[in-house]
Parts: structure tokens; C-alpha cells; sequence
């Protein structure tokens, strides 16, 4: 049964935990009880008991059928306390919450998918999902960057995707952050974008990083032609309830936990988002 | 229905209702009132013009458990409590439980407060005195605003009170006290409902669209301490935190006016700005609730503006008052 108040977690079992770089881990939570539906951009507020709550993107697909995968970057109380975690260890799940990507409204297009650093987390599921029901969907680009080569997240997997008929990775590391042996590309993501050129006919993009990339993928993405109603990211804001509720992350009359988080450029200019 | 009440007829009205609700009335000295659980029917004090404080924490407590941890999992205790009975609420406090309503109820609903408010009863009492920081006729209320209330009561000035059941729930209260109204009585409170709303000294009618301009935030935000007590006296703020401490999960108050509120663990912060946090607070009462609820999430009690420590007024920052 799941709690009627809203604010109780789910107990949840941590069930894997992969390292993914110094500072990324990507953990496995088996709910106890019942399991939920969700939407590949939807988030769950994740609670490490007596420490603190905190949002994260679910960063698996609905259709792995696994559990929910969470990539947590050490940076605050409740990061690094994740970060102490070990297999076997509760820990409280609330939601899902959000919107999600229209992947729905997606089918019979191609997707560029631009991820920079644990921006690639929210990307995964989507990715995934789309791979999955492959014949729904075109071709899939996946432009994936980060500042050094032991800095990109899902490296195992990123190979298998690029391994996938009409999927292709291009991998990008910041000018500097490249290690002798780097096969991939060198320099800043909205660079290699527009060296990419792709096509933006039948072409939708999602993106997701750091703000700095966020602002530079988007202007890049609207001078190589992209109309604003087909690229989409996330916001990301302080968050508590994750129920449009306690006041913190709205922009305007919007509630990001609850309106958002996956917004299109078109929405991001109506609203006014600092982007 | 209406009845009239003497003084100690109201007083045993209340003695009954103390075995059917958990009764919350305003108590205190000449100087600070604020609502208190009554346990006996003397400890009300209805002279007052208002309380410091909102009874908002009667449903929305200041600081309250959602969970305990019980061997490393959260445990819940349901207690059954009594419903709840607010006796001397001002109507423009009962206007505001119906907006608070709007924001914990909905399509997902927060339990830790419908738990609370459902099946309770407001028993408001009109204002015959406003004060000179009182503005609710500007924002939709009055002073003799049964809007939200299941009985609304009138000091009659002669030592008796009318009683007026609004609802069904609110007749069924008062039906056996006191005796029917007279004509009398009915004329005089008609003549106090309009001699409050004369009385009155703020009066406006709050603008469809609200300055925008940076600089004049900067301006008005300029006087603010970040003391966050406008919020914490406001009927209708409801932000708040969940906190872990002592093994409990708690929720306990906040207001977007504090400049941590929005600090992100990557040290972003998209109102850290003064004038950002000032012009939140404002637009998301005069226009963002409108927008979203067709309502100004603001009943005009006044408390924010007698409570600033820098008089800072929200209806000159709301008025566009560019002093």
C-alpha cells in the first residue's frame, strides 16, 4: 500500500551501484511494495534518512523493467551521504513527479540527444526508451560531452549504443580534458554541435547539462535551424515538495517540479526562463 | 438562521461545542492576541481587533511531524483527533483557509493539512472596528464577509451577540442556543456592516498588471531586512521546508523572502537578489494565484504592513507608488 500523506517515502532497496566516474554513482532502488509507472524526464524525490531529501531524475527507462536507476553527483549533505551508501541499504523514494519528454508525439522523427556531464542522466532514460521501440522512432544522434574522458557518464553503454543499427555517438571532451589515447572529439559541446551540422528536417532535440552549456547548445541549436517547439530541456531548481506545493521552484506562475521539469524552447521564451 | 446570544448564553454555547471539537479561539491580553486551543469557555476574548499572528497553524502548523523513523523506516501514528472549531476568526482569515485550501488540496492532496481542515468549523465574528491597516474590501472581502464561514457572529454592542448559521452544518451549532433574532437586532448589524466598511482608511482596486521594472523593486526591496515576518503573520503564505531532525521528518514554515530559500546545491541561485525575492512574494499573490486560481492570494488583513519592521506596505509596492 502506498502511504496516503504525500510526503512519505517508499522504502527502497539499494540493489546495484555502479561507479561511473570520481564523483558520479548510479544506484539501483528495488521500491518495497508497489512498483510505479513513470515517463522517461519524470523525477523522484530521493530521502536519505536522517539526513535529508533531494530530486533526481529517474535515469532508467520504464522499459528495462529494472528499478529505478538514480545518477548522484557527490556535492551536497544528501549527495554525499548517497555516495556512503552500500548495496542492501534503505533509502526513501517519493513520486514520480514532473512532466515528461513527448516521446509520444516523437514517434516516426529522428532525436538529437545533446547531454554535458550528469546532464546525460536525465538523457538516459529517454534514450533508452526510444532504442527500445526503435521501430517507432528515426534515426537517433547522441552527442554526449564532458569536461575530461573520466568525467562522461554510461561509458559502457554509450559504446552500446553506438553499436545499435541507426544510432550514432559522437563523444566530446573540453579543450585540455583530453588524455593521450582519446578517441573522441576535443571541444566544447555547442562547437561540436554546429560541426556536426545535423539535419534539422523531421528532427527533434532534447538537451540536458550544465547551465553555461545549456545556454550556448540552445542559441547553436536555433542558428543551424531548429524551430523552438522541437528542442526541449529541463530545468533544474531548488526543490522540497515536488508537488507544486512549498513555494520554491517557480518560475512566474509555473511550478518546475510540477509544470516541468521538461519544458521546449518555445515555453522557455514564454515564460521568461533565464536561459 | 439567526439567533441572539447573551453573553453567557454564547459562553455555554461554547461550553457544549467543547466536547464535540477541539476548540481554537482567540485568547490574550489587550496587548497580543493570538489563537489558542481553549480548553474552558472563558478563556475566549473577543475584544479584540485582531491577533498578531493568523490562525493558519491551526491546519498548518508552524513546525509539525510528517514522519518518524521506526528502525530506519518512516512510521506514521494516524491519530484520530476531534475536528477542529476556529470560534472568533475574522472573515478575512476564513477567506484565506479557502485559498490555502486551493493550494493543499487539488489534484494532489497534502493529507497533513486536509486531514486537519476537513470536517472543521469556522465560527467567525464580524468587525465592527477595523483597523487603520485593514484593507479587505480592496481584495475582494469585507468586513462582514461570511465567505468561508459556517456561522458568523455580530457583537451587538449591548452585550449580545447575533449569530448567523450560513450552512447547514453551521445551523445545526446554533439552533438550540439563545432565542430567534428580533427585527431589531437584524437592522443593527446591517448598520455596523456599513459603518466598518466606512471605516475603512485603505481603499484600491488592486491593478490587473503589476510594475515590472527591475529598478523599481530595487527600489522598494531596498528598506527590507529579510525577516521574513510578513510571511510569518500572513494568512495566506504558505511555503514551507522539510526538514530532518531527530529522527523525525518535519515541515516546518519558510518564505521565498529568505535569500536561502532558493539556493541550489551547485550554489546557483535564481533569486538571490532582494528585489527578486520582494517581487515574488508580491506577484505571486496579486498575479500569479489570480492566474492560476482566479483569485488575489491576499485578504487584506493588514498584519504585514503593522508587522514590518521597515513599513515596508504591500499596497504601495501592489499600487505602484513609486515613492
Amino acid at each position: 500500500m502506498r502511504p496516503t500523506n504525500i510526503f512519505i517515502p517508499t522504502p527502497a532497496r539499494v540493489a546495484g551501484i555502479a561507479r561511473e566516474t570520481p564523483d558520479i554513482n548510479t544506484y539501483v532502488f528495488e521500491l518495497e511494495g508497489e512498483r510505479f509507472d513513470y515517463l522517461p524526464g519524470q523525477f523522484v524525490e530521493l530521502s536519505i534518512f536522517g539526513v535529508g531529501e533531494a530530486p533526481f531524475c529517474i535515469a532508467s527507462s520504464p522499459t528495462r523493467n529494472g528499478g529505478i536507476e538514480c545518477s548522484i553527483k557527490k556535492m551536497g549533505s544528501v549527495t554525499q551521504a548517497a555516495h556512503r551508501l552500500l548495496d542492501g541499504d534503505v533509502v526513501g523514494v517519493r513520486g514520480p513527479y514532473g512532466n515528461h519528454f513527448p516521446l509520444d508525439e516523437m514517434e516516426g522523427k529522428d532525436i538529437l540527444f545533446i547531454g554535458g556531464g550528469i546532464g546525460m542522466a536525465p538523457l538516459r532514460p529517454a534514450i533508452q526508451f526510444c532504442i527500445d521501440r526503435k521501430e517507432k522512432y528515426g534515426t537517433i544522434l547522441i552527442l554526449c560531452g564532458a569536461r575530461t574522458p573520466a568525467d562522461i557518464v554510461y561509458k559502457g553503454e554509450l559504446e552500446e549504443w553506438a553499436g545499435t543499427g541507426d544510432v550514432y555517438v559522437t563523444q566530446t571532451v573540453d579543450p585540455g580534458g583530453e588524455t593521450p589515447g582519446w578517441k573522441g572529439r576535443v571541444g566544447l559541446v555547442p562547437k561540436v554541435l554546429e560541426e556536426m551540422r545535423p539535419r534539422t528536417e523531421n528532427c527533434c532535440v532534447i538537451t540536458c547539462g550544465p547551465p553555461i552549456m545549456i545556454r550556448f547548445t540552445l542559441e547553436a541549436l536555433q542558428g543551424l535551424g531548429f524551430h523552438d517547439e522541437k528542442v526541449y530541456t529541463t530545468l533544474e531548481m531548488k526543490m522540497k515538495c515536488g508537488v507544486g506545493k512549498c513555494g520554491r521552484c517557480n518560475i512566474g506562475p509555473l511550478y518546475i517540479c510540477k509544470d516541468g521539469p521538461v519544458f521546449s524552447l518555445k515555453q522557455l521564451k514564454e515564460i521568461g526562463a533565464e536561459i | 438562521m439567526d439567533r441572539k446570544l447573551t453573553k453567557k448564553e454564547l459562553l455555554k454555547l461554547v461550553e457544549g461545542l467543547l466536547s464535540d471539537f477541539e476548540v481554537w479561539a482567540p485568547a490574550g491580553n489587550e496587548k497580543v492576541y493570538s489563537f489558542s486551543r481553549i480548553e474552558k469557555p472563558e478563556e475566549i476574548s473577543l475584544g479584540y481587533r485582531n491577533t498578531v499572528t493568523s490562525p493558519k497553524n491551526v491546519f498548518f502548523p508552524s513546525g509539525e511531524t510528517v514522519y518518524r523513523l521506526m528502525e530506519g523506516r518512516p512510521a506514521t501514528g494516524e491519530a484520530s483527533e476531534k475536528p477542529k472549531l476556529i470560534l472568533g476568526i475574522r472573515p478575512c482569515d476564513a477567506r484565506a483557509f479557502l485559498m490555502l485550501d486551493k493550494v493543499f488540496g487539488g489534484d494532489i492532496e497534502d493529507t497533513l493539512y486536509t486531514s486537519k481542515r476537513n470536517k472543521s468549523l469556522l465560527v467567525g465574528i464580524a468587525c465592527n472596528e477595523p483597523s487603520s491597516t485593514c484593507f479587505c474590501t480592496s481584495v475582494g472581502g469585507g468586513p462582514f464577509s461570511t465567505d468561508g464561514l459556517d456561522v458568523l457572529m455580530v457583537d451587538l454592542g449591548d452585550g449580545s451577540y447575533l449569530l448567523r448559521g450560513l450552512n447547514g452544518r453551521g445551523n445545526e451549532i446554533i439552533s438550540k442556543c439563545g432565542s430567534e433574532a428580533d427585527k431589531a437586532s437584524l437592522d443593527k448589524a446591517e448598520s455596523l456592516d456599513r459603518a466598518a466598511k466606512e471605516k475603512m482608511e485603505i481603499s484600491f482596486k488592486p491593478p490587473d498588471s503589476l510594475e515590472s521594472s527591475e529598478e523599481y523593486w530595487k527600489k522598494k526591496a531596498m528598506a527590507c531586512m529579510d525577516c521574513g515576518i510578513c510571511a510569518f503573520v500572513c494568512p495566506t503564505c504558505h511555503c514551507f521546508d522539510l526538514v530532518d531532525e531527530g529522527g523525525c521528518k518535519k515541515r516546518i514554515w519558510d518564505t521565498c523572502t529568505f535569500p536561502l530559500f532558493t539556493i541550489m546545491t551547485s550554489g546557483e541561485n535564481p533569486r538571490e537578489e532582494r528585489r527578486d525575492r520582494i517581487r515574488n512574494r508580491v506577484y505571486h499573490k496579486f498575479s500569479w494565484f489570480r492566474q492560476v486560481h482566479g483569485e488575489i492570494a491576499c485578504v487584506g488583513c493588514g498584519r504585514c504592513i503593522a508587522s514590518c519592521p521597515a513599513g515596508i506596505d504591500i499596497t504601495e509596492l501592489v499600487n505602484g507608488n513609486n515613492k
